[in-house]
């Protein structure tokens, strides 16, 4: 690390300010139309903003001065302003009345999250997702510290939380997990960024919730929220992004009797290829250009749909959803086998979507079920998906004996994979002598099967059943302390099909290759059952209303894929050939983190550190064999291996005064390979570099003519340089990035309309970004881009 | 956990709080491969051999180098295998340990029929990659000719 990264990084902290005088105390309860108490809602004063707990309660001190502006929100309901005369004798009692307008912030009648657990969390409502539009689900969450984005250009994107991504982290909807080609690099999250109405991510070693996968974290996805009662309400949002000339609409309609109520939302999407400030690139000792500065046929389109039918009583809820994401994009010729220079030939048109492309569809049914019975809440939820992803590419074929399929010629990949799944969750509280308990038993189910066709081979036929028992305590000892205790038990079991490709066999055999049979079996047949046990401990101790610490410890698995286990082929997703190993066992990781949070009345201060010992890490091992395909250079098997990830994450934010602060973050990551011999010891793949973000942000509090609750902020990005890599991984140089956003509303008879407008990379600035699908391309990430995002109610 | 475990933990957190960035003595550099002949776009007539001079360099050791001639008819949106495509694979390993070796030989001839048919004639991919001991990998790609160039339907 430069003194000149150094001292940008050491730039982005600040100084605190000093204490007020004499300081007073406000305690008090939250509650929602029914007298209950309405947890995890927010209470602003001076600018900064606490939650209440799962009772409604709230306390907070540190106040100096005659009298407190109070603030109460929460999704769904009217927000409360309270001028609190200080010192304050008696505990506040305030009743939040539920909001009767906007589509987009619905009241909640039963709250239920995941299961409970100490892990350190983002969240974001709709209303913060809409600011942070960034083009897709996953990219307007980037900016949270310890996730990030790994992009396939501009339209598809899949997550990645404390290095961890692929088939380590879950993404779940409405309680069921989101089952796609998750191995892959070049597929992307198929989830509508418009749907979402709420979104937290744990960060860290979340098996208990979800099982097999878990092991960076759980992006949990909800939209189930329900409107109010006689109410309807329909809503149109537009959106566009310069740097790709991509439109959005995404029109939604919801109303509500009393107990039935009914959703529906279409989106389309169309972008056209994305501007790079590049007109060359090097990319295997050849220049390859890029014509008007754009990164040719990396056009896509998406068209999504969601209907949910809702019924809710006092007490039973149910949801059921219905969605399909559909999700075309085109990848850049460069990408697909040795490039040649007309390949990637001007074709005229920047929207047009030409071989060689991608598209998904992903299909869901989901219920969720909820219901009290004599104390105890109970959870069902039931889920089919369907996810089907196919390759387009012009037939093409090395070997004699191939024929151009008759039907489907140019579809070279097809994967249909379904997923059944039912979870069930009961959730009991009960209070001991010396503390109150929160229990939960759970059980989840998973059946997955995966049928293939297309003229290539790449990915095996499939099935996989899995069940998973858990049970959970949480324990508030006191204001004070808090333990959370989990146990999970699953067993799953996998059958591979083996493939024999014919073709490939007598090419080789015929060049008098005595290899011909191991490289025929495409797919090696494979029969496991697996057992995993997974386990979670936290414990949270506050040393006052300003500050506490949590820590949590756990173990953490993850069952191997079966293109880890069985696979052996070409994959253009990472342009090598890799071979599998059916002899993998889970991968296993014990996990620990530790946490700070401090706050005042101004800041507040946020650090996180973790690590990982993986006792099996799954990875690719260049082998030193050639392989005798073409294109391909050494064999990668899939090998096992200890490894060790650590990192950290520093947040802190500072308001100078009511109408400015600043923000700023920044994380660190290590990873490496545990091995007796040191030359072994390589990083692992796909490590995002130490990179830290500040933000100086603006909320006049004035409004003028129609425009109010305008906010603003100028950002800088500085990302260092990753200089540990894998082997074979190239390394990225550092960068700095500027942006901007601003939002407000402008008042209109009725509901106001909300705008957001965020640009990124102001300065057009040339970079790479080290866990970019294009990266092994030298593609530099998209330029200067300003996003537009209105949402009209009608 | 074992007590090796835990200190392998302990250790790792110690590092990133500290912020320290850890150096390697892992290898990570990749050979390089310096061809001298063939040159790009260079010509051949089915029969020839084609005269192999590169050199490789490494910055700790040299392990085996392949060197790989497929088709590169309408840049591989070909219809079909076309009769007589040639395609020639050979690898050698670097004979003692060395850091940066010479290689020139006429090994590679190309063959009037394949197959029992007269060689497909038109442009070629001529690929070179190396892999030094560690595992690092670089490849070379150009095109070369061979017979009259055809526009392939």
């Amino acid at each position: 690390m430069s003194l000149k990264q150094f001292i940008c990084f050491g730039a982005l902290l600040l100084a605190f300010t000093g204490w007020s005088q004499s300081i007073h105390n406000i305690s008090g309860v939250v509650v929602d139309e029914f007298g209950k108490g309405l947890p995890q809602c927010h209470i602003h004063y001076h600018n900064q903003c606490v939650v209440t707990d799962h009772a409604g309660h709230f306390a907070v001190d540190g106040f100096a001065g005659r009298q407190l502006n109070l603030s109460f929100s929460f999704v769904g309901y009217e927000p409360k302003d309270t001028l609190v005369l200080l010192p304050l004798d008696e505990a506040l009692y305030i009743r939040m009345e539920p909001q009767t307008h906007t589509l987009n912030e619905v009241k909640v009648s039963t709250r239920h999250s995941s299961t409970p657990n100490l892990l350190q969390e983002e969240s974001m409502s709709k209303l913060l997702l809409m600011q942070s539009y960034a083009g897709s689900l996953v990219k307007s969450l980037e900016k949270r510290p310890g996730i990030h984005s790994m992009d396939i250009g501009t339209n598809a994107s899949k997550p990645m939380v404390r290095g961890l991504g692929f088939s380590r982290v879950v993404v779940s909807e409405n309680g069921i997990k989101q089952e796609g080609q998750q191995w892959g690099a070049d597929h992307g999250l198929e989830l509508d960024f418009f749907t979402a109405e709420q979104v937290i991510v744990a960060k860290g070693a979340s098996s208990i919730e979800h099982g097999s996968g878990a092991m960076g974290g759980v992006i949990s996805v909800r939209n189930g929220l329900a409107p109010n009662e006689n109410s309807s309400n329909r809503s149109l949002t537009l959106a566009g992004r310069t740097v790709n000339g991509s439109g959005t609409a995404s029109l939604a309609y919801q109303f509500r009797k009393t107990k039935w109520y009914w959703k529906f939302r279409g989106t389309a999407i169309k972008s056209g290829d994305y501007a790079v400030p590049a007109d060359t690139i090097v990319y295997l000792t050849r220049q390859i250009p890029l014509y008007n500065r754009r990164v040719k046929n990396s056009a896509g389109t998406e068209l999504n749909w969601m209907v949910q039918n809702g019924y809710l009583s006092p007490r039973l809820r149910n949801v059921l959803t219905a969605t399909q994401v559909f999700q075309r994009s085109g990848f850049f010729p460069g990408a697909h086998g040795i490039p040649s220079l007309d390949r990637v030939a001007d074709d005229g048109s920047r929207y047009n979507i030409a071989m060689p492309y991608q598209q998904v569809s992903h299909l869901k049914l989901v219920d969720n079920l909820a219901f009290s019975k004599r104390g105890i809440d109970y959870e069902a939820d039931l889920g089919w998906q369907q996810n089907h992803r196919q390759e387009i590419s012009a037939f093409h074929t090395h070997y004699p004996g191939q024929d151009v399929p008759a039907v489907d010629p140019n579809l070279e990949l097809d994967f249909r994979l379904n997923t059944y799944s039912t979870n069930g969750k009961a959730r009991l509280k009960f209070d001991s002598n010396y503390a109150s308990h929160t229990v939960v038993l759970g059980m989840q189910n998973q059946l997955q099967q995966n049928s293939i066709s297309g003229y290539n081979f790449l990915l095996p036929k499939f099935r996989m059943l899995s069940s998973g028992v858990f049970i959970s305590d949480q324990i508030n000892v006191s204001d004070r302390v808090t333990a959370s205790l989990a146990l999970r038990y699953d067993v799953s079991q996998l059958q591979v099909e083996g493939f024999f490709d014919e073709i490939l066999y007598r090419y080789l055999e015929k060049n008098g290759n005595s290899l011909a049979e191991s490289y025929a079996w495409r797919s090696v047949e494979v029969n496991r059952t697996m057992g995993d046990l997974s386990w979670l401990t936290g414990f949270r101790y506050a040393f006052n209303r300003n500050a506490s610490t949590t820590i949590n410890m756990g173990r953490s698995y993850r069952n191997p894929t079966p293109m880890e286990l069985s696979a052996n082929g070409i994959h253009h997703g990472s342009f090598r050939h890799e071979q599998g190993n059916p002899h993998l066992d889970s991968e296993l990781g014990y996990y620990a983190d530790a946490s700070f949070q401090w706050r005042n009345e101004r800041s507040e201060v946020e650090w996180n550190i973790y690590a990982y010992r993986f006792s099996n890490y799954i990875f690719l091992n260049p082998t030193g064999e050639w392989s005798v395909l073409p294109h391909a250079g050494q064999i990668y098997r899939y090998s096992q291996s200890g490894a060790l990830l650590a990192g950290s994450e520093l947040k802190v934010e500072h308001r100078f005064s009511e109408l400015t602060g600043i923000l700023a973050q920044a994380e660190w990551l290590f990873s490496r390979q545990l091995s007796d011999d040191p030359k072994l010891r390589y990083p692992l793949p796909f490590s995002p570099p130490m990179n830290g973000y500040g933000e100086l942000f603006f909320e006049p509090k004035f409004s003028f003519s129609n425009i109010q609750y305008l906010k603003m902020n100028v950002n800088v990005k500085c990302v260092l340089s990753q200089n540990r890599v894998a082997r074979n991984e190239l390394k990225t140089p550092g960068t700095t990035l500027l942006g901007a956003g601003i939002s407000f509303d402008v008042k209109t008879e009725g509901e106001p309309i909300r705008i957001t407008i965020n640009g990124s990379n102001l300065l057009n600035v040339r970079y790479l970004n080290h866990i970019s699908f294009y990266r092994k391309l030298e593609l530099p990430e998209p330029g200067r881009d300003v996003k537009v995002i209105v949402q009209i109610p009608l | 956990m074992k007590m090796k475990q835990i200190n392998q933990f302990l250790w790792a957190v110690a590092l990133v709080v500290t912020g320290s960035a850890c150096s390697n003595d892992v290898d990570d550099v990749k050979p390089t491969i310096n061809i001298v002949t063939p040159t790009d776009e260079q010509g051949f007539e089915p029969g020839d051999t084609i005269w192999f001079e590169a050199t490789f360099a490494d910055d700790v050791e040299l392990k085996s180098y392949k060197v790989e001639i497929h088709d590169d008819f309408d840049g591989h949106e070909h219809k079909s295998s076309v009769v007589g495509a040639w395609h020639f694979d050979g690898s050698w390993d670097f004979e003692k340990v060395q850091k940066t070796a010479s290689v020139k030989h006429g090994h590679i001839v190309i063959p009037s029929e394949v197959d029992g048919e007269p060689i497909a004639e038109g442009d070629y991919h001529f690929g070179v990659y190396c892999a030094d001991a560690a595992g690092n990998e670089t490849q070379s790609f150009m095109r070369i000719e061979i017979g009259e160039h055809q526009q392939e339907e």
